[in-house]
């Protein structure tokens, strides 16, 4: 193989600085949780161009290279969703911030052996979701010695630190949604939560949590079944 | 290929990936998990191209390792495993050969443990002269 | 609270039959059957149930995470910022979206100053790694791209900089360390370096 080289005398210490034209304005601001025409919806659109207009793909690239700007886009876009999902998996805000923080690094982490960058919304949700259901084993293995089933199992808890004006905000439907995903089997409501509350495709939570897609469906179908029942019981 | 020492009893063979409950150990003690994240450090730091362990990342964050051998990174949901290894390899074995044959016997691990085996990623953080 | 494992409702139809079709009008059967009219009303009433959970957790100020998480994991990305980037060893094939098999760049970077050091005449001071895209060729039908053994090793571009003893011939130099980085590289990581960049950024020892 032709080998292409290269050399050069320089300056001592002289280092390339890449100009990035990544702009730092509005990096709070996730796509979709303005009111929108689509509703609104909480999950980042895996193909949504970041403010400036930079594609995620693109930032995802030059994260890839060690671009610490690029890598806060990313940061910003994805803790709002990550904490979200942890939150309804966890049940706790302090756990689900652990998520947040665990997920995110070993994204960094893990960034350079990320080969298909139009993957990279899957794949967040991948170690987040994993991670999620990981924690819940250890807790779940410590507290009983429950087996994987589709039995109910022990009720995730209602935070203490939530502000209580803020429950009161919910309607009685909503606290009656709440109260019944936490009482969801893990894999059930990690499968409802990805697809109700995150959007993600079939083949994307089959990707997540690597399971075949009928079994995502099955599990999606026993979830809103429970959660109807338990509903129409509140009721 | 160095010999792996009397290997954990193995679960009860049962059909892989269906039914709900996780794998019976015969005659073992402890959790199941636990035994295979033991044998997992064991396989990994039985192979001649690997020199050490080398520690994970959520020392990193300033928070301890919550169960198992720092530099094998086990997590687990339904009945699939995934595999985080770090490792540090001998310079006299190629680095890339070595992962090759390991990433094969951890998969192969995993299987005899009862469990599916999910990603499973070995990262090479240090190459060094080893004896 | 039991959970029901049977899906079929009082008037034999499958529950999940009845929700694949909630959102188109209901049949004849539906708009008469006291089990399945019931049925669709559930599953009505869960989205729109969601759809409020949707909303308010949007703007629930609870729902986000503190300001510090933010600057906690930047903090650690900073800190490894080149450190611990892991570099993959094969070449990516069609469908794969991770590497399961990777190097740190700090490895590959060591393995290659060590052997910088064993010429003599050099010092390499700065030497970073990448990987070069592009995907291995298609390798048909025949080949089972699913084990780890069929797979081909990365290719990577070496860049050195470096300092020179007096008197060093930089062309026969560069030329030592090239066929040095190729081998040391294939023998002991097991990728293939394509390129050595140098830059001889000073003179030591005189």
């Amino acid at each position: 193989m032709e080998t292409q080289d290269r050399e050069a005398r320089a300056t001592p210490r002289a280092e390339p600085h890449p100009q990035h034209d990544v702009r730092a304005d509005d990096t709070g601001t996730e796509p979709g949780t303005t009111v929108s025409a689509d509703g609104g919806h909480e999950g980042p659109s895996g193909s949504a161009p970041f403010p400036g207009g930079l594609a995620e793909a693109t930032v995802v690239g030059r994260a890839q290279d060690g671009d610490l700007e690029a890598f806060e886009l990313i940061v910003r876009r994805y803790q709002g969703p990550v904490f979200r999902l942890a939150y309804r998996m966890l049940g706790d805000r302090g756990e689900a911030e652990d998520v947040v923080q665990d997920c995110l690094v070993l994204v960094w982490r893990k960034l350079p052996s990320l080969t298909d960058v139009q993957a990279f919304h899957r794949w967040v949700y991948q170690l987040a979701t994993r991670r999620c259901l990981s924690v819940l084993r250890t807790r779940t293995r410590r507290a009983t010695d429950a087996t994987e089933s589709d039995e109910l199992e022990a009720d995730l808890p209602v935070d203490a630190s939530a502000d209580p004006a803020s429950l009161a905000q919910y309607n009685a439907q909503l606290r009656g949604l709440d109260t019944f995903l936490r009482r969801l089997p893990d894999e059930q409501r990690a499968c409802w939560v990805l697809r109700e509350l995150h959007d993600l495709t079939y083949p994307e939570i089959a990707f997540a949590m690597n399971l075949p897609v009928s079994t995502v469906r099955g599990r999606l179908a026993r979830a809103r079944q429970n959660l109807t029942k338990g509903m129409s019981a509140w009721r | 290929m160095s010999e792996v020492s009397e290997p954990l009893p193995l679960p009860v063979e049962g059909p892989a990936g269906r039914g709900a409950s996780a794998p019976a150990v015969v005659g073992a003690v402890g959790d199941p998990v636990d035994a295979l994240h033991e044998h997992v450090g064991r396989l990994v730091l039985a192979h001649p191209g690997i020199l050490r362990l080398e520690p994970t990342l959520l020392g990193a964050l300033g928070r301890g390792r919550r169960t198992g051998l720092d530099g094998v990174a086990l997590s687990v949901h339904g009945r699939v495993v995934d595999l985080d290894v770090n490792v540090a390899t001998r310079n006299t074995h190629q680095a890339r050969a070595s992962l090759i044959e390991l990433h094969a016997q951890l998969v192969d691990l995993v299987t005899r443990h009862g469990f599916v085996p999910g990603t499973v990623e070995i990262s090479v953080l240090a190459v060094d002269v080893g004896a | 609270m039991a959970v029901s494992s049977s899906t079929q409702l009082g008037c034999g139809r499958d529950i999940d039959d009845v929700w694949a079709n909630v959102d188109r009008p209901p049949t004849a059967h539906e708009q008469e059957c006291p089990f399945c009219g019931p049925a669709r009303a559930s599953l009505q009433e869960l989205e729109r149930a969601t759809a409020d959970l949707r909303a308010a957790d949007d703007v629930d100020p609870e729902l986000q995470p503190g300001p510090l998480v933010v600057d906690r994991i930047l903090e650690v990305a900073r800190s490894e910022a080149r450190r611990s980037r892991r570099l993959p060893l094969s070449k990516p094939v069609a469908g794969e979206v991770t590497a399961d098999l990777t190097v740190s760049e700090q490895a590959v970077a060591a393995v290659v100053r060590r052997t910088g050091d064993a010429l003599g005449g050099l010092q390499v001071r700065r030497c970073s790694v990448e990987v070069v895209e592009e995907p291995a060729p298609d390798p048909g039908t025949s080949t089972d791209i699913s084990t780890e053994a069929a797979r081909v090793p990365s290719d990577v571009r070496v860049s050195l900089r470096i300092s020179i003893g007096p008197g060093v011939s930089i062309p026969l130099l560069s030329e030592e360390v090239r066929r040095a980085v190729v081998a040391v590289v294939e023998r002991e990581v097991g990728m293939n370096v394509i390129g050595v960049d140098i830059v001889v950024e000073d003179v030591h020892g005189v």
